[in-house]
């Protein structure tokens, strides 16, 4: 009886020590795992603020030269190749531009791939995609679905992958009244 | 009467030694690596801190000059008329803008006409396509610089080209 009891108390005395080093053995991995989780944290902030900076700055002087481009044409409606935008978005119907044998849209397309590959070549590849949304209005299509224009990459919006993006306002006046067109640049970096 | 000591007490005693041993021992490792860290950490940001400083000027440097009468017929929307004048002037231009850039900065502006790249000077002048500013002639010189898409404004053809201006600082 004194037997068991002793040897019970000495299993109980070697279950504590071994309970004690588990736990400090796990304290340990928790201590390290910490410590690399602090310093991977340090590491990935520390590069990202100023890229962010230069990349959104990028991409708003990117939408705004394309914008202001001269597209060779003397036609108000097809001058620079904000005028194609808004030419695409108010007359759908196919405005030919005088002296081009092509319409507004098509024009604007052109112009605008070809701005992005002469980037393109300076800086890397990228996807984009420009959109033109109504701004304080609604415009519908003859089948009565909302009007917008994209150029580009349309699965860009849905991609979940690092995005810098610009905003521009394109004004039309039309008789009395002003309307405007929102000119939205996406930009991503291709693998 | 008191009990005698067993040789196997005796052992039990030096494992529960040697068990706090290697506890502290471990301990030790990860403050001392915990301080080797920090203090390269330190380092390292002394030197992201410069290279944030000159970041910075270049950023300044691009706005003031896409915005500066001196350069621009709007915003970012260069004139390339003055951009030749300006040019003309060399190491003098430098030396003025010190007061507004501080030392060792450096643009360059270029046109996308698919054309040969051809310097702008009085002579060249309409017919060229690249503008440079405060460049060093060596190779060699490290610099740090960002490149962005802006607008020249052609006087003769009054039409709008792109191009792209590059902006940077000598390290």
């Amino acid at each position: 009886m004194i037997l068991k009891r002793r040897m019970e108390a000495i299993s109980e005395r070697k279950e504590g020590r071994r309970s004690k080093a588990q736990s400090s053995m796990i304290l340990m991995v928790i201590v390290v795992l910490i410590f690399m989780a602090l310093v991977i944290f340090l590491l990935s902030i520390a590069q990202t603020v100023s890229s962010n900076e230069y990349m959104n700055m990028y991409t708003h002087n990117l939408l705004l030269s394309i914008l202001r481009a001269d597209t060779g044409s003397n036609d108000p409606e097809c001058k620079y190749v904000s005028d194609l935008i808004s030419c695409s978005f108010f007359r759908p119907s196919g405005y030919q531009c005088s002296g081009l044998e092509m319409t507004c849209q098509d024009l604007a397309r052109t112009r605008i791939e070809y701005y992005m590959s002469k980037y393109a070549e300076l800086q890397g590849s990228f996807n984009y995609l420009l959109t033109v949304t109504p701004r304080g209005f609604i415009a519908r299509t003859g089948e009565g679905e909302a009007l917008k224009i994209e150029f580009g990459d349309t699965t860009l919006k849905s991609a979940k992958v690092q995005k810098w993006s610009a905003n521009e306002l394109i004004q039309r006046v039309s008789g009395m009244s002003e309307y405007y067109i929102t000119v939205n640049l996406i930009i991503s970096v291709k693998d | 009467m008191s009990k005698r000591p067993k040789p196997s007490d005796g052992r039990k005693g030096q494992a529960s030694i040697m068990e706090y041993i290697m506890l502290t021992f471990f301990i030790l490792v990860v403050i001392l690596g915990l301080l080797f860290f920090l203090s390269w950490w330190q380092f390292s940001q002394l030197g992201m801190e410069e290279h944030k400083i000159n970041t910075e000027k270049v950023f300044f440097t691009a706005r003031y000059v896409s915005s500066s009468p001196y350069f621009v017929k709007e915003n970012s929307v260069f004139d390339d008329a003055k951009l030749t004048a300006a040019m003309n002037m060399g190491k003098n231009l430098c030396t003025r803008m010190e007061s507004v850039f501080g030392y060792n900065w450096f643009i360059r502006i270029k046109v996308f006409d698919g054309d040969v790249e051809i310097p702008c000077s009085w002579s060249s002048y309409p017919d060229c396509n690249s503008w440079e500013f405060c460049t060093d002639t060596k190779d060699d010189r490290k610099s740090t610089s960002r490149i962005l898409p802006v607008n020249i404004y052609r006087k003769i053809s009054e039409q709008n080209g792109v191009g792209t201006m590059e902006v940077g600082i000598y390290i």
